[in-house]
């Protein structure tokens, strides 16, 4: 058996409940067994509440999972540093976050929150690699438009250098020319690197990138292999789940 | 000097003026025609019973009623903390009726013996009103600061977890919050020392003067206790506030899905 690369993800059995507002709770993941290699490129679909960002949540530790183990690099997720999981295993959300001040400020917040002051021109290369040009590091940061704020965003997290960068379809807030282009820079940067990324979307044309895919359905790994394979097959509930691209409507 | 009584029949006059709320909610439509009439019986109720208590407390002149009925109002106000913010669960009381009686004794027998040096130590013309004003100092400190720490924390869930996200821990996550929170709990303090003597005079101090002590003594009391009101403001709102943040988050630096359902 081969020993495990260190950024290797591998989920057991992973289950999730999830506590629900109005009482009661409900089962988000049912037992997701998943082997995620380093350097990968996994693309990640699946219908709303199929448990794709409880997914994501598990892998950066925001919460824990209720059965099953995560192990990274083959050590339990759980015996890590938390800070550390978290440093190393970015996870950009859906929606953007931004901290009142600067957009350099927001792109060094890691180092702010410490207490240090942080990497002004590593915070400025970051901007430049998601297509933010550096002049615009002192720009009031609320004050951008939202895709603008989904790449202050993705900046932050890069700007930790994470082994794994997930994406909660983040890129959903952006024009196609700057989604191709932020993703294009990350396929050179990342998998090269033994780097992984985990992309969740709905959009074919980001999908189609990626090396494997796979389809989340009630909780479950439903299907995964080649993006191709499975957003082509006519048969494929995955393609159900679909946006920009006419299948949900056909 | 003259000292006016005043007759239940006096104080019956004095609820005409009640009248003009009562009024004014039915004329704007407002709704609150029960709530004054309740709330007009039961001041006039419950401070005639207050009165009747502290009458025989006075002439017990014992230790143990006077520190009893600290005790019973520490009770009363931490659970009314947790009511005003609007959290009664059992950590919630626990924890503001902790933090209310504790820095109320702190300050409270740090200003009667060292700086009043009142005696004998537990003479309840001086215990009793004054606890009763830090209890109720800190009682909205408290309520005011835990609901802005539960309000602030629902509000900005996202940016604290995208602090988590980039390696903050909790205590860092929730900083700006949890400053805010006390910045609200002293803003009634801060503004009662602001004003004090130019738009208001105060309760203490107008009841010394009215019953004729020198205004000059009367101001120095006032001054002290603004100053013992803040103290237990300040630090049982922190203390609550640090309590409370706590609770909201796991040992790994996770929220507690309870806690921000």
């Amino acid at each position: 058996m081969n020993e495990p690369h260190s950024g290797d993800i591998s989920m057991l059995n992973v289950c999730r409940v999830k506590a629900l507002a109005k009482g009661g709770a409900i089962q988000v993941l049912r037992g997701v067994d998943l082997q995620i290699d380093a350097g990968e490129y996994l693309g990640v679909i699946g219908a709303s509440g199929s448990g794709k960002s409880t997914m994501l949540r598990l892998l950066n530790r925001l919460e824990d999972p209720d059965e099953g183990t995560i192990r990274y690099g083959g050590v339990d997720l759980n015996s890590l540093p938390i800070i550390e999981v978290r440093r190393k295993i970015g996870l950009v959300m859906q929606k953007p976050v931004i901290f009142p001040g600067s957009v350099i400020e927001n792109v060094l917040m890691h180092d702010i929150i410490a207490g240090r002051i942080g990497d002004e021109e590593k915070g400025c290369r970051w901007l430049e690699f998601v297509r933010l040009p550096r002049d615009m590091n002192c720009r009031d940061a609320t004050a951008l438009s939202v895709g603008q704020q989904a790449r202050v965003q993705l900046a932050r997290t890069l700007y930790l250098e994470p082994e794994v960068i997930m994406l909660d379809e983040c890129t959903a807030n952006l024009d196609a020319r700057n989604a191709d282009e932020i993703l294009d820079n990350l396929e050179k940067l990342f998998p090269k690197r033994k780097r992984t990324i985990i992309h969740v979307s709905h959009q074919r044309s980001r999908l189609q990138r990626c090396r494997r895919l796979i389809y989340l359905e009630d909780g479950l790994v439903a299907a995964s292999g080649a993006p191709e394979h499975i957003l082509n097959d006519p048969g494929s509930p995955a393609r159900k789940v679909l946006t920009g691209s006419g299948e949900a409507a056909q | 000097m003259t000292m006016y009584e005043i007759g239940i029949v006096d104080i019956f006059v004095c609820a005409v003026a009640m009248a003009v709320p009562f009024c004014i909610s039915r004329f704007l439509k407002l709704g609150l025609e029960k709530d004054l009439m309740i709330g007009s019986i039961r001041v006039f109720a419950q401070l005639l019973a207050v009165g009747y208590v502290l009458d025989k407390i006075f002439a017990i002149n014992h230790p143990a009623p006077v520190f009893g009925i600290c005790l019973i109002m520490t009770f009363v106000a931490g659970f009314n903390a947790a009511k005003r913010a609007g959290l009664m669960r059992a950590r919630v009381v626990i924890i503001a009726t902790g933090v209310i009686g504790l820095t109320s004794l702190a300050v409270g027998t740090y200003v009667f013996y060292l700086v009043i040096g009142v005696k004998p130590y537990f003479n309840p013309r001086y215990v009793i009103p004054m606890m009763g004003m830090g209890l109720n100092g800190a009682m909205n400190g408290v309520a005011i600061g835990v609901r802005a720490l539960d309000t602030g924390i629902r509000d900005n869930r996202d940016r604290i977890e995208a602090s988590l996200c980039v390696g903050a821990t909790s205590w860092q996550a929730i900083a700006p919050v949890a400053r805010n929170a006390v910045r609200q709990a002293l803003i009634p303090a801060i503004n009662g020392l602001m004003t004090a003597g130019i738009v208001q005079l105060p309760g203490f101090m107008t009841g010394q003067i009215t019953s004729g002590v020198d205004p000059q003594i009367a101001v120095r009391y006032q001054v002290v206790i603004f100053y013992m009101l803040t103290g237990i403001v300040a630090s049982s709102s922190i203390m609550a506030i640090l309590l409370m943040v706590r609770g909201y988050f796991t040992a790994d630096h996770q929220f507690r899905d309870q806690a921000v359902r």
